[in-house]
Formats: C-alpha cells, structure tokens, sequence
C-alpha cells in the first residue's frame, strides 16, 4: 500500500476536511450549550409532544415508547437523550455528505483533471489508487469522530452534565461507520462512470433516497422491511446513548457492504479499458 | 524481445468504440535511442503512448517495454521510466518542490540533489504553488519530475510545448545529454525541428497507421528537393514546364519547384530561362513529413 498516496488525498482535502470538522465540532459544541436554556424553557412541554406522537412517527426518529421513558425525565430531556436526538440522529448525514462528495470526486475528479495520468505514469498500481482512497477517507472518518467526541466534551466541561463520554464515541463511532459505507459506494460509482458531477449526483441520490426510505420505512406497515434496505437504519445512537448497546450487527453490516463495494471498485477500475 | 529493443509493438490496435485509435502499430525502439514519434494532432501518438503506460488497454496487440508486459508488469516498469504527459496536470494546490516529493516519493527516497539541479537549469522556483505557475513553468516542473529520478527510459509526449526558445534548447540539450548516458528516449511531437535537432530516428503515424520509420537523416535525403528561382521577366507558360520538376508555387516572378531524378536535363532547360537566382534549398524533416501527408503536391497553374 502506498502511504504516499494516502497522505496525497489527505494532503489534497486538508482546507474541505478541516471545514467538516469546525462544522461538527462547532454544531456539537452549540448544541450541548443550548441543551440547558433548551431545558429550562421547554423541557417538559417538548416531552409531552414527544409522548403524544404516532409510534411510526417516534420510530422514524428512533424513538420508541420504551426509549422515551429513558430520556424524558420530569425536566424534560436527559443529556443522553437530547444529544442522541438533536445531534448525533443528524452526525451521518452531515459526515455522509462530506463521505459521498470525497468518494464519489475520489477517482474520477483525479481522471478528470488529468492528474490520474500523472500518478499512472510512476509505480503505482490502478488498484493502489483506489485502495489508497478508500483508506484516506477511513482516516478522514476517524478523525472527524475524534473531532466530534473533542467538541462535545468540551461542550460538557462548560455545562457540566457529565456526559457518559463513552457512550458518545461508541454511537459517533457507529455514526463513522455509516459514513464510510457511504463513501464505498461513492467510491465504486466513481470507478463505474469515471466522471464526477454524474457520479456525485448519483451517490448523493442514493442516500438521498436511503434517508427517506429510513424515515417512511416505520411509517408504513406493509413496507417496514423497506427501512432495512437504508444504511440509517443500522445506525442507532440512542441505543448507545441510553440503553448502553452498541450493536456488532451494525458494525457487520457497515463492514461487509463498506468491504464489498471496495472489492468491486478495485475490480471494476482495474478491468477498466481507459482510466484516463 | 530483441535485447536491444526498449519498446516493441505488435499489431497494437486501439479503437475507442468505434472511433480509430491507432491501427496495427509495429514499433521498435532501441536501446540508447533518441526515438521520434512524428504526427499531427490525433493521429494516434498519445493513445500509443497511453498503452504503453496501461492508462489505455488496447483492443488487440502487444506492446511491451523492457521485454515486461505493459499491461501485467506495468508497475515494475513505470519503476524505470520517465513519463512527460502531453496535457500537463498536476496538484495545483501544491508547492513545485511539493509535487515533485509526492511524486518522488512513489520511488522511495527522492533525490532532491537532482531535482535542484534540474530546477535550477530550466530556471524554476519551486517554492511557489503550482497554480501560480504560467503554462511554462508547469511544462517545467513536468520535465524535471520526467527526469529527476535518471530513469532508464524516457517517454516525452510534446515534452517542448509552452517553453520559450532558451528553454527549448535547454530541454534539447538535457535530452542530448540522456542519450550520452546511453538512456533511451521516445519523443512524441509535431514540432519537426524539435525531431530534426535530437532524434536519431522516426516514426510517422498518420491516421492511427504507423506509415515509415526511418534515419532523420536517410528520411532527409530521400526527400525530393526544392528548387526556387527568380526571373528577371515574365516567362510563358511553356517556359515553366521543366522536365523532372513540378511547380509547387508561384510568387510573381519567384517560382518554386519540387524536383526529382536526374538533375542534368533540367539545369539545361533552366539556363534558356531569365534567370535571377537560383537556389536548392537544403532539405528538411518538414519536407520529408509533408510527403507523408500530401504524396500529390498541390499543381499550381502557371
């Protein structure tokens, strides 16, 4: 595996993964800064609300019953419960936008600009390209869950709720995986079309369309199996926050389609005809 | 592989759909060559040059370069060669010396002595980020990054595009100095004094077809010559018809023609002329490639 690869790709985004890391960093931090004004004006009445909603609705946010009891106290939301519902139920996206901007230009933006024939024409395999792309964005994605877990803490320290920040870096973590998955996908249809804008569109597509079908999966009875086709489904931060579990199937099903889309990028770009 | 061949081409064929590519290229290069790879603007020499860098898979053929596979050791061999790309793109956000670390650090350890040296002979601040960089600089600091790691074999497509005179003689001496070193270079270009001044060989490709190759010089003499001559007069029409020459232009009383075989009957005719002044012009590689391109001379009416 080439390093020097890696550390291009990162060395080439550094000012975008920077900027995503203020924006979570900062979101983060502000949201645990409004959680006591948020609490006192409106706690218990924002429980009620809560408690009044259809269980498809609830369930569509990640909410049941039985997690309501756990985060709604008589103040109304615990810390857990309101970081899990107002900031990390959000981290994926937000990290999954950057993911599916950075895998969809990772490959075909270099072919585009006509620095893939540059890095072709010294020893580096086609399959080192992509690899080392994939393993970019990995580090990327560790290091805007670090990030994050650093802002929040410092978010905690100033209004000292004692945040179980375990908990926050197991969910953020899962949220990581998800983010990765995105950028696998993101990855192989860049390898597939070899043109950026068609390949960002039709990556942002797809999780555009695997958001919704997240959401309206609890929605609808007879199509609740839909949700399981959504990566936002395996991703459950208020399970972490609240009940403590962090599910290996989660993990497993972010590793085997991340792993899976890998496989078929490297296949896919070295059996291409022209790569430039 | 003939060992003294660097790069050899069988029936190499690329169609992209069905838009011609090249067709049924038979190259050889040779060891310690300076090889040119002469056409006009989409006649095939960058999408050769691209198979021969497994960038492009072609459609039938085999090319190989240090007797490897392109396509299956094309790692290992890229590990010897100095590639020069004919659209030069690099890391704009990047300082030159940035660059040419990345790159040089696919290689393993960069030799940064080189680098300075090249850097300081093309006259280049790699300090500055490539952005702000005029399309010389950048032409410059691909050529260094060809050449920075003495590889055995070079592969300069337009390698002289974008640089000033002084600069194209610099390049032309570093190349000339490669070959001394008995380093093998594949020149692609359609600047034929470029060919002329460093090749010791070409090859032709016209229409994706590999048409000749041959000695720059032997390509040179086989040339059919030119011969310009002022009249003092106008001449007639029958005046102009010379035996074994062809009137290729004419500019008031200045004519031009492209002359064949033996030239005694023709000097012979051309004493009965008003004749000004005469000259033969020496030939040039332009000439010779234009014979490969237009095999009819244009008839001019006298």
């Amino acid at each position: 595996m080439s390093r020097a690869l890696i550390w291009t790709s990162l060395r080439l985004s550094q000012w975008a993964i920077v900027a995503w890391a203020v924006l979570l960093i900062l979101y983060g931090f502000l949201i645990l800064l409004l959680y006591p004004a948020i609490q006192e004006s409106s706690g218990p009445v924002l429980g009620d609300y809560l408690r009044s909603l259809p269980e498809g609705l609830l369930a569509s946010m990640g909410l049941t019953q039985e997690v309501l009891d756990k985060i709604l106290t008589e103040q109304g939301f615990s810390i857990a419960g309101f970081i899990g519902t107002e900031y990390l139920a959000w981290w994926p996206v937000m990290a999954g936008i950057y993911a599916f901007i950075f895998g969809s230009g990772a490959v075909a933006r270099e072919a585009e600009r006509g620095t893939m024939e540059l890095l072709l024409s010294h020893p580096v395999s086609r399959a080192q390209v992509v690899a080392s792309k994939f393993l970019a964005f990995l580090a990327i994605a560790g290091l805007l869950v670090i990030a994050t877990v650093a802002g929040i803490s410092l978010g905690d320290l100033l209004i000292d709720e004692n945040l179980d920040l375990l908990r926050v870096f197991l969910a953020i973590l899962q949220g990581g995986l998800a983010a990765v998955t995105i950028a696998s996908y993101s990855l192989l249809i860049s390898c597939i079309t070899l043109d950026p804008r068609k390949a960002m569109a039709l990556a942002g597509g797809i999780m555009a369309v695997q958001y919704i079908l997240g959401l309206l999966g609890p929605l609808l009875d007879s199509f609740a199996w839909v949700q399981r086709l959504s990566l936002f489904y395996y991703y459950r931060p208020l399970d972490v926050m609240v009940q403590g579990q962090f599910a290996l199937s989660s993990v497993l099903v972010y590793s085997r389609v991340s792993v899976a889309c890998l496989a078929a990028a490297l296949v896919v770009f070295q059996r291409r005809k022209a790569v430039v | 592989m003939d060992n003294h061949n660097v790069i050899t081409t069988s029936d190499l064929t690329k169609y992209y759909g069905p838009v011609r590519g090249i067709d049924g290229v038979n190259l050889e290069v040779r060891q310690g060559e300076v090889f040119g790879f002469l056409g006009p603007n989409g006649a095939g020499k960058t999408t050769t040059i691209r198979i021969l860098l497994d960038m492009v898979r072609p459609t039938r053929g085999t090319a190989q370069v240090f007797g490897l596979d392109v396509r299956r050791d094309s790692v290992q061999l890229r590990r010897r060669l100095g590639n020069l790309q004919g659209e030069v793109a690099l890391f704009d956000t990047l300082r030159g010396m940035a660059v040419l670390n990345l790159l040089g650090s696919f290689r393993g350890p960069t030799g940064t002595a080189r680098m300075a040296q090249l850097a300081e002979r093309l006259d280049l601040d790699l300090s500055r980020t490539v952005r702000t960089y005029s399309h010389g600089m950048r032409q410059k600091l691909a050529i260094i990054q060809a050449f920075m790691h003495d590889p055995e074999l070079l592969i300069l497509d337009e390698p002289s595009s974008g640089l000033d005179p002084l600069m194209q003689r610099e390049f032309y001496n570093l190349v000339l100095e490669e070959k001394a070193r008995g380093k093998t270079v594949f020149l692609s270009s359609h600047i034929l004094p470029e060919v002329e001044r460093v090749c010791d060989r070409v090859g032709i490709i016209r229409e994706g077809r590999l048409v000749a190759v041959e000695e720059v010089e032997s390509l040179k003499r086989r040339k059919r010559r030119k011969m310009e001559i002022v009249l003092r007069e106008e001449p007639s029409d029958a005046m102009l018809r010379l035996p074994g020459a062809q009137l290729i232009r004419r500019d008031g009383l200045t004519l031009e023609y492209q002359v064949s075989g033996d030239i005694g009957p023709l000097l012979t005719e051309v004493a009965k002329l008003p004749v000004q002044d005469i000259v033969f012009p020496e030939p040039t590689l332009e000439d010779a490639f234009m014979d490969f391109y237009q095999p009819q001379a244009e008839e001019v009416s006298a």
